[in-house]
């Protein structure tokens, strides 16, 4: 991929997040302003619209990238995300234990629970960190979370919000980073990212009861578990398989050999 | 790949939905159930699902009650103690402390938001289990594709995917034998299945790797995406019934909060009941 | 012009020490159905992706030459238009679909081209009545078997109407029912559409040869060495042939022999059918001995036997039917058997009760006479190795040497006897160059090796393999049995769960058959095939041989007949035949 078309994914991606959050934004601040307003949001409330208004404006920015990619790419971006998709779906039942942890130590379980929230973003950092296509890590989020709410899920459809958050930040940080770097620096910041992007919409769904200071903690939980669970255990595990050759043919593959 | 949802095939108003745009209904709902935090809210929109799932769709009673009890269960252990001591009241809104200890306290207002929250997870649930139990796989992705215009190849990406699920399955039991005869064992311990995890998913994701090689060469053999257009053999149609479904639900959204307004039984959409 | 017409078409993978194909120039026309051979690495496949235009767009290459369809360089054409004359079906029948159902899979290739929805129906049903799946239209593509997915692959290449069909090798992954199968529903289909070229890559041809028009063989170089109708390349080129590795259809290597051994033969066969009607007449027919001859039994410690299931039952669910019921089967030490029957006829199902991966109840199953319930796995996989059918799967490090040290390492033998272990394994096997490469990166043959030695790398005595040959290339299964002859002259106990007739002809020493769930044969493989109604129920291909020596009612006091070349020509040549396999080619 040459590089003037990397930069004008990264545009249109950048592009396209920051249109849709501004104008969330935006309508945030109109409805508040309502004599009667309709809705008891907080400030909270406005990043979390913003949040997905970035995420949304990514979708449709990447959408069009996404289309140019060769069915290689598209097929083992949906694969990848299909099997880490299942491992999603198998977190999810594990992730039913830790509500006893959660119980068993009130309020603050809820941050030390967090603490394994992050291989629910691998997807958004190892198929990127291998295809290296801008799109990649919103689509692979998004086939993981799909195929996982598919499965069946205690979140149901929901999932697929938290997908388009959680894929739709990390996307942003390999557009900021032009796609052409995929570094330590730019794998950890992306899992930040996705990190960020989980909790906001888990604040919004399940969480904006709880006292801030429990809240807080849990997206610190969520950045040290996204450092881990994702950036780490995803480069690692890719460059494990890039070491078998069966990756020779992917961006990662060249890109370790030289090519 | 059995998971706890599947598609049940039938015959019904529901099932000859056009997925988006039944998809985009559902979802509309869950927003909705979202934004109130008194238990009855949440309670009329999983009783709209249930009747939806049960009556609409004739999905049987077995086919959903595994997954419903136990994600039910699970989540009111977790949303209800947690709230019942960590509740945070609105600014200027007293609690009403039931049993205090030192630091520790249990308030009455957590417990009925921990109801809330579970009742919240009940509708969600059941909503997703009327979509997935209603939806035919094929006909979502390729709805995805012709009304959301949902990349393509990707799209059929997912379809690829969908179609390897029952091979990892049987790929991962294989593999399992294969290194408990190589002699690793299977510790229960934390970090032994952590060690688990990366020892099995190096071969099962290389062999998933060299599938998608070989079916994505397979396709392009078929000429995929070589033409401008393409035609479908499925072709998912959008009816104006797709489009009453969609305004029903955000109808019906509409009137269960508007109902519960009335009632005075909302709290949420900026409704805050009489102290 | 010739319909297809390549010239100096010459390959190179990015990165690959040498081309892939070398200056090949070759022509066929229309209804042609051509045989490619070569060693495995020789460009086949190559070249059928280079005629269906998929080299460079899809699979980055890079190519040189020309190649003409019908008059056109397909270099000037659009990829759709480069596609739609070639259809291709590929050998891994898991990976070659993208939908669900079989009508979908078909209608593919179809919504592809653009057409309208009404022509699809047709073209799905024409196809589909081609390959004779037009009862299974609605089916779901993952409960069809493994030759009903290879028929519909080739349905879904039919209902694009292309001029050319490139098969590669589309059955090395069937099971020999499956693969004879398929075979009888091409022959239907070159008398269908007798204007389709076919080009095939195959390397079992005794059900294939008598559809071939013109064999075509690639060097390890990737070279075009030989072209030509398949008697006279045989007869001419058998050196060549041999060296490289490509097995005949046995009849024609019987034949081969013969001539030597001084039988006025013309021409070749390439059938059973052909050697019937060569041979008639000048076949000597001396006395025939009363029994068959024994194959060496290896070094037989005596003792308690290897492997003993006592009236087995087993099913894998309380609702689920039952997979073994009442089976009983003592291999004795020293064996070298060979377990057939079906798919899903449970001998998969039995040896893993024989490593500890399923459980029987008590007093089921023994391990050298103990009951293996009151065995730890430790115990248990230090005395049986497993060998799986796909190599990979059981590979848990980085490195081949790490690899081999795995299970010493895992029971905590001393660092200084790990290291002298693993050297004599790496070298006995052949593996010494690659000791610091990555498992998965090793060739297929490689692969195959290392996973022997790794479940020899305790001292384990008995062996199970599965499906030891399955989807190899003939050079690689033969290097691998071998391999397992040396290992059992040397006292291994072997038990191979297998498909390959040729296996149980040519290297075991006693057949079992299971048939839903029950042993319904034990003995050796003279008397397996020699058991008619056995050999329907099991599924099974009696040898080419053999049914050539039906055919003359060659038969041993016995009842039983020839299964090998070397029985044929021991038989032939008055001498009694002496154990041990008998080589081919």
């Amino acid at each position: 991929m040459t590089g003037e078309r990397r930069a004008r994914g990264s545009l249109a991606i950048l592009i396209g997040g920051a249109v849709l959050g501004i104008a969330a934004v935006v309508v945030y601040w109109f409805a508040s302003h309502e004599e009667e307003a309709w809705v008891s949001w907080n400030s909270l409330h406005a990043v979390m619209l913003a949040a997905m208004g970035v995420a949304a404006g990514v979708a449709i920015g990447s959408s069009a990238e996404v289309r140019r990619w060769t069915t290689w790419e598209s097929i083992l971006t949906a694969v990848l995300g299909g099997v880490i998709g299942i491992l999603f779906w198998l977190w999810g039942l594990f992730w039913e234990l830790l509500e006893f942890i959660k119980a068993g130590i009130p309020g603050y379980g809820y941050a030390v629970r967090d603490l394994f929230y992050g291989l629910w973003f691998l997807a958004a950092i190892m198929v990127p960190y291998i295809v290296r296509r801008p799109g990649a890590a919103l689509s692979a989020e998004m086939v993981g979370a799909i195929i996982s709410s598919l499965l069946g899920q205690q979140w149901g459809l929901t999932v697929l919000i938290s997908g388009l958050a959680q894929g739709g930040l990390a996307e942003v940080v390999f557009a900021l980073r032009g796609y052409k770097h995929y570094d330590w620096l730019t794998l950890m910041a992306a899992s930040a990212g996705a990190a960020l992007g989980s909790w906001i919409v888990d604040y919004a769904f399940w969480y904006n009861t709880l006292r801030v200071d429990i809240v807080i903690l849990m997206l610190i939980a969520r950045f040290i578990s996204a450092a881990v669970l994702s950036g780490w255990l995803g480069k690692a595990l890719s460059d494990a398989l890039a070491a078998t050759g069966v990756l020779d043919n992917t961006a990662l593959g060249r890109a370790r050999i030289g090519g | 790949m059995e998971g706890l949802l599947n598609y049940y095939a039938a015959d019904s108003f529901i099932h000859r939905l056009n997925p988006t745009l039944k998809l985009a209904g559902i979802m509309a709902l869950m927003v909705a159930v979202t934004m109130a935090f008194d238990p009855w809210t949440p309670l009329a929109f999983f009783l709209l699902g249930l009747f939806m799932l049960k009556v609409l769709a004739r999905v049987p009673v077995r086919q959903f009650i595994r997954p419903l009890l136990l994600f039910v269960v699970l989540g009111a252990l977790g949303f209800i103690s947690a709230n019942a001591f960590f509740y945070t009241p609105l600014p200027g809104r007293p609690v009403t402390i039931l049993w205090q200890a030192g630091g520790v306290r249990i308030i009455l207002e957590g417990i009925r938001v921990g109801i809330s929250l579970t009742l919240r997870m009940l509708a969600i649930v059941t909503l997703s289990i009327l979509f997935v139990s209603t939806t035919d796989p094929t006909d979502f992705v390729l709805s995805l594709i012709q009304q959301a215009r949902f990349p393509f190849r990707l799209g059929y990406g997912i379809l690829v995917a969908y179609r390897f699920l029952p091979l990892w399955r049987t790929e991962l039991e294989i593999i399992r034998a294969a290194h408990r005869i190589r002699g690793a064992g299977e510790r229960p311990t934390l970090r032994g299945r952590w060690e688990q995890l990366q020892r099995y998913a190096v071969p099962l994701l290389a062999s998933a790797i060299r599938k998608s090689e070989r079916v994505a060469i397979a396709m392009d053999s078929k000429a995929f995406g070589a033409l401008p257009q393409r035609t479908y053999y499925r072709d998912v149609h959008v009816r104006p019934m797709d489009w009453a479904f969609l305004a029903g639900c955000v109808l019906a959204a509409a009137a269960i909060v508007w109902g519960m307004a009335q009632l005075g039984l909302l709290e949420g959409y900026g409704v805050v009941p009489e102290a | 012009m010739a319909w297809i017409d390549v010239r100096h078409l010459t390959v190179r993978y990015p990165r690959a020490p040498r081309p892939a194909l070398q200056d090949v120039s070759f022509q066929a026309e229309r209804g042609e159905t051509l045989l490619l051979l070569g060693p495995s690495g020789s460009g086949k496949s190559t070249l059928g992706l280079c005629l269906a235009g998929l080299i460079p767009d899809s699979v980055p290459a890079a190519m040189q030459g020309e190649v003409f369809i019908g008059g056109q360089n397909i270099a000037n054409l659009s990829v759709g238009q480069r596609t739609a004359q070639v259809g291709i079906v590929f050998q891994d029948p898991e990976a070659q679909f993208c939908m669900l159902t079989v009508e979908d899979e078909v209608a593919f290739g179809l919504e592809n081209m653009a057409l309208p929805r009404e022509e699809m129906g047709a073209r799905i049903a024409e196809s589909l009545r081609l390959v004779g799946l037009e009862e299974r239209r609605r089916e779901r593509v993952d409960r069809l078997s493994g030759g009903q997915k290879q028929r519909l692959a080739l349905a879904c290449a039919l209902a694009r109407r292309p001029s050319i069909l490139f098969l590669d090798e589309p059955t090395a992954n069937l099971d020999p029912a499956a693969r004879f199968e398929f075979f009888q529903w091409l022959a239907r289909l070159r008398a269908e559409q007798p204007e389709t070229t076919i080009i095939i890559v195959e390397h079992i041809l005794d059900d294939l040869i008598a559809m071939i028009d013109r064999v075509m063989l690639l060097s390890h170089e990737g070279r075009l060495v030989l072209s030509g109708a398949p008697a006279q390349v045989f007869q001419t080129n058998g050196e060549v042939l041999d060296e490289m590795g490509i097995w005949l259809p046995q009849v024609t290597a019987l034949a081969r022999k013969l001539r030597a051994a001084g039988l006025p033969l013309d021409h070749l066969p390439l059938t059973v059918d052909e050697a019937e009607e060569a041979l008639a007449g000048i076949l000597p027919r001396g006395p025939l001995p009363a029994e068959p001859p024994r194959r060496v039994q290896g070094v037989s410690a005596g003792g308690p036997p290897a492997l003993e299931a006592r009236r087995l039952s087993f099913r894998y669910r309380a609702d689920a039917p039952e997979v073994l019921r009442d089976l009983s089967l003592t291999v004795p030490q020293g064996a070298f058997m060979a377990l057939v029957g079906p798919n899903g006829a449970g001998k998969t199902t039995l040896a893993l009760h024989f490593v500890d991966i399923l459980r029987p109840p008590a007093g089921r199953v023994f391990l050298l006479g103990r009951d293996i319930t009151e065995l730890t796995t430790a115990d248990i996989t230090a005395q049986v190795g497993f060998v799986f059918q796909n190599p990979e799967h059981q590979f848990v490090e980085r490195t081949v040497e790490a690899e081999l040290a795995y299970s010493l390492r895992v029971r905590r033998r001393p660092e200084s006897e790990i290291a002298q272990l693993t050297d004599a394994l790496l070298a006995s096997f052949g593996l010494t160059p690659y000791r610091k490469m990555n498992p998965f990166a090793l060739s297929q043959g490689q692969k195959r090796r290392l996973s022997v030695a790794t479940m020899l790398a305790v001292g384990q005595r008995i062996l199970i393999l599965d499906e030891p040959t399955f989807g190899q290339d003939r050079n690689t299964a033969h290097a691998l049995m071998e391999r397992l002859q040396t290992l059992h002259a040397a006292g291994v106990t072997i038990l191979a769960i297998t498909h390959d007739m040729q296996l149980v002809a040519d290297y075991a020493g006693s057949a079992v058959a299971v048939v839903d769930g029950q042993v319904r044969f034990q003995g050796t493989p003279h008397a397996l095939f020699a058991n008619e109604e056995l050999v329907a129920v099991a599924e099974l291909r009696p040898p080419p041989l053999y049914q050539l020596a039906r055919r003359f009612g060659l038969r041993y006091g016995d009842g039983t007949s020839p299964l090998s070349i070397r029985e044929w020509m021991a038989l032939l040549q008055g001498a009694p035949a002496a154990g041990g396999p008998a080589k081919r080619g």
